[in-house]
């Protein structure tokens, strides 16, 4: 069987083509970054990596220094032994899912994913056979099934009218690179300005150079932000800027936000279960779609759940252990 | 799933309560949740229909019940449950279980995700009084089986959002966010009752549903006890303040109260505990006291505060009875607040022997 091992917190390493999947340290000679996230992006940011264009703009913004060659999606570069593809994996602007073929057979890493894709990414391809299939988890346990993209885009738009009823400026609580302009996309139809956390700004101004229209932004005005709808992350809420603003009501965006042990907890108004992850019904599809010789399961806290349920379909399956709770 | 039942909701089948319960679960605000409720308790048809909803609400209901406990285990619900759904128990159901923190809705979720269950579903759509029965029924089976037959039944005759609220009510509570003080507030925004009375009615009464009727039936709570003839008023002081132990919102409503033990040689302390009041604090008094708790608070203990003995507040009760279980030996019945002396310092309460004293003279 192909080797394929964890490396450091969340990377990937296969030692036998020197291929290196979201890792950070210099120790194989290709690497490859599935997305622009925090967690996929080589904490040493002075590395040469493969990515594709969005990410690699979103890398820039966010710091990276290192040299980037540009590998859009569906192009098969040539590394000796092995051929690499990247193809749209529907987690954010610019999220690939590494395809590998190799002597000793096709390797697909997922990175993080989302089917049916966000409609803030280019959209999602798989291919239709691979022999191993690399897989993130993060969520894995049957309680998870998201609603239907206009379900969710509804719920978006009527918290911002319940906010207006109330008199209060609706403020979404989200991760700045992917759902902030997946929210922002929900959001344009209303025509309402919108204002943004100053780290998700530059970030937004790639997601319009690629062809996305999130509507009309700012900076976080606070002349103006009686009029406006405010996104930002979690963690600026109790930020000084933030408690200048008399009357918001919050809205937590987040695939965990609707169990009940976070809920208890939290003092946010509305709790909207938005995801950029594929389910785990949607996971399980997959798999048995695909397929495979054998499933590695990483970045999940229930590794076991989603080994037993492809047993119960006859693909092996075993953890990656690498461990991850992002979203 | 939810759009076949938006269509025709009965006013009072349960599903309508649970999809009320459920808006309220969703709703963090105060002020918003009385509206919910109040639109709720409006839309209520008749009487029987409103009495079984506030003891549902304030968790009376469990003493309404014969056998007076419902001993339905979480993990008599969870094994049920898995096997319905056909589902490892130990594998699938535990860990769902740890990510979403609650048995109930643990299960209606599994329920509204878990495909194959989807066609052996037949919905009964039960009105409240069904639910009462059925909650009846559950308290008085005692063997296993026939749990685990009822069990079955309300998988397959209950949507995910009856199940989570049904489960709630099995398990003794519901969450609603909402401890009784604020559901009187609910419950005069309604019916345009006037709080203070209501508010005298609930602390004679100790019930929410009885107070209700009382002040539906425009009775006085001055009628209910004899209170020229019979009761006494003391100074205590306030020991130990708590939020009802339903519900998770901050407001202070069960004093523990004390009297000054400081000359008796047989306790520790300067005050010790004589009795408990819930409710009847009139706003001027609840604001108060909430400026006040941050310097006055020694311990915390959960949701229980125990406070520097400070505060001296004039009660009313009927007796004294013996009680043994109690530091003091005695405990008043019937207590409720009179009214609050912020300038009286704590050493002007009365002492023990005075009020045993006292109950010896009048031959009570």
């Amino acid at each position: 069987m192909i080797r394929i091992h964890k490396h450091g917190h969340h990377g990937i390493l296969l030692p036998d083509f020197d291929l290196g999947l979201d890792i950070s340290g210099a120790s194989a000679k290709h690497i490859f970054i599935s997305h622009a996230h925090a967690d996929h992006v080589p904490s040493n940011r002075n590395l040469s990596v493969y990515a594709t264009p969005a990410t690699a703009a979103l890398m820039r913004v966010r710091g990276f220094k290192g040299e980037i060659t540009q590998l859009p999606f569906h192009q098969t570069i040539s590394l000796g032994d092995s051929n690499v593809t990247f193809f749209p994996a529907g987690h954010i602007l610019g999220s690939a899912m590494t395809y590998i073929e190799t002597p000793q057979g096709s390797v697909l890493y997922t990175g993080d994913y989302r089917y049916p894709a966000s409609p803030a990414s280019e959209g999602f391809f798989c291919p239709e056979k691979v022999d191993y299939f690399i897989t993130e988890a993060t969520f894995s346990l049957p309680l998870y099934r998201w609603k239907s993209q206009e379900t969710l885009f509804d719920q978006i738009r009527d918290f911002v009218r319940e906010s207006k009823q109330f008199n209060q400026v609706p403020v979404f609580l989200t991760y700045t690179l992917g759902k902030a302009q997946e929210v922002m996309m929900a959001l344009e139809p209303l025509k309402i300005p919108l204002q943004v956390h100053d780290g998700a700004y530059g970030l937004c101004k790639v997601y319009e150079e690629f062809g996305l229209n999130i509507g009309v932004y700012s900076k976080i005005n606070l002349d103006t932000v009686n009029n406006s709808i405010v996104i930002i992350p979690m963690s600026y809420l109790s930020s000084a800027t933030m408690l200048e603003i008399p009357n918001i009501r919050t809205a937590y965006c987040s695939g965990w936000s609707d169990l009940e042990s976070r809920k208890s907890y939290s003092s946010v108004d509305k709790h909207l279960s938005i995801s950029d992850h594929i389910d785990f019904f949607e996971l399980i599809d997959l798999c048995k779609r695909l397929n495979p010789k054998h499933v590695f399961i990483t970045h999940t806290p229930n590794p076991e759940v989603v080994s037993h349920y492809l047993s119960n379909l006859g693909i092996a399956s075993s953890p990656l252990d690498s461990t991850g709770f992002d979203d | 799933m939810a759009e076949i039942f938006n269509k025709n909701i009965a006013p009072d089948s349960f599903l309508n309560f649970a999809f009320t319960l459920e808006k309220l679960a969703d709703t963090r605000r105060i002020d918003e949740k009385i509206l919910i409720l109040k639109n709720y308790l409006l839309s209520c048809q008749n009487d029987p229909h409103l009495y079984l909803i506030l003891r549902f609400l304030s968790g009376e209901y469990v003493q309404f019940l014969e056998v007076r406990k419902i001993s339905v285990g979480s993990q008599l619900l969870g094994r049920s449950a898995s096997d319905y759904l056909k589902i490892d128990y130990d594998l699938v159901f535990r860990p769902c279980r740890k990510a979403m923190g609650r048995t109930p809705e643990t299960i209606a979720r599994l329920i509204e995700n878990i495909e194959t269950v989807w066609d052996k579903t037949a919905y009964k759509n039960y009105s409240i009084s069904q639910t009462w029965n059925l909650l009846i029924e559950f308290s008085n089976c005692e063997k296993r089986q026939e749990k685990q037959i009822l069990l079955d039944n309300v998988w397959m005759s209950m949507s995910p959002v009856e199940i989570r609220f049904f489960l709630q009510l099995l398990s003794g509570k519901l969450s609603t966010g909402l401890p009784n003080e604020l559901l009187l507030n609910a419950i005069v925004d309604t019916f345009n009752f006037e709080l203070e009375y209501l508010r005298k009615t609930y602390q004679q009464t100790g019930s929410l549903s009885e107070t209700f009727i009382l002040a539906k039936d425009g009775i006085q709570p001055e009628t209910l006890i004899d209170t020229a003839s019979n009761s006494t008023t003391i100074y205590s002081v306030l020991l130990y303040i708590q939020t009802e132990s339903r519900g998770n919102v901050g407001v202070y409503s069960e004093l523990t109260i004390g009297i000054r033990v400081d000359q008796d040689d047989r306790f520790d302390q300067d005050y010790i505990p004589i009795g408990k009041i819930t409710g009847g604090i009139s706003d001027n008094n609840l604001e108060k006291l909430n400026q006040l708790l941050p310097e006055l608070t020694l311990e915390k203990f959960g949701t229980t505060l125990m406070l520097k003995p400070e505060i001296v507040v004039e009660i009313e009760f009927e007796k004294l009875v013996k009680n043994n279980r109690t530091k003091a030996g005695y405990t008043i019945k019937t207590p409720r607040i009179v009214n609050f002396h912020w300038d009286k310092p704590p050493l002007s309460t009365h002492n023990l022997e005075y009020i045993i004293d006292f109950f010896q003279k009048n031959g009570r």
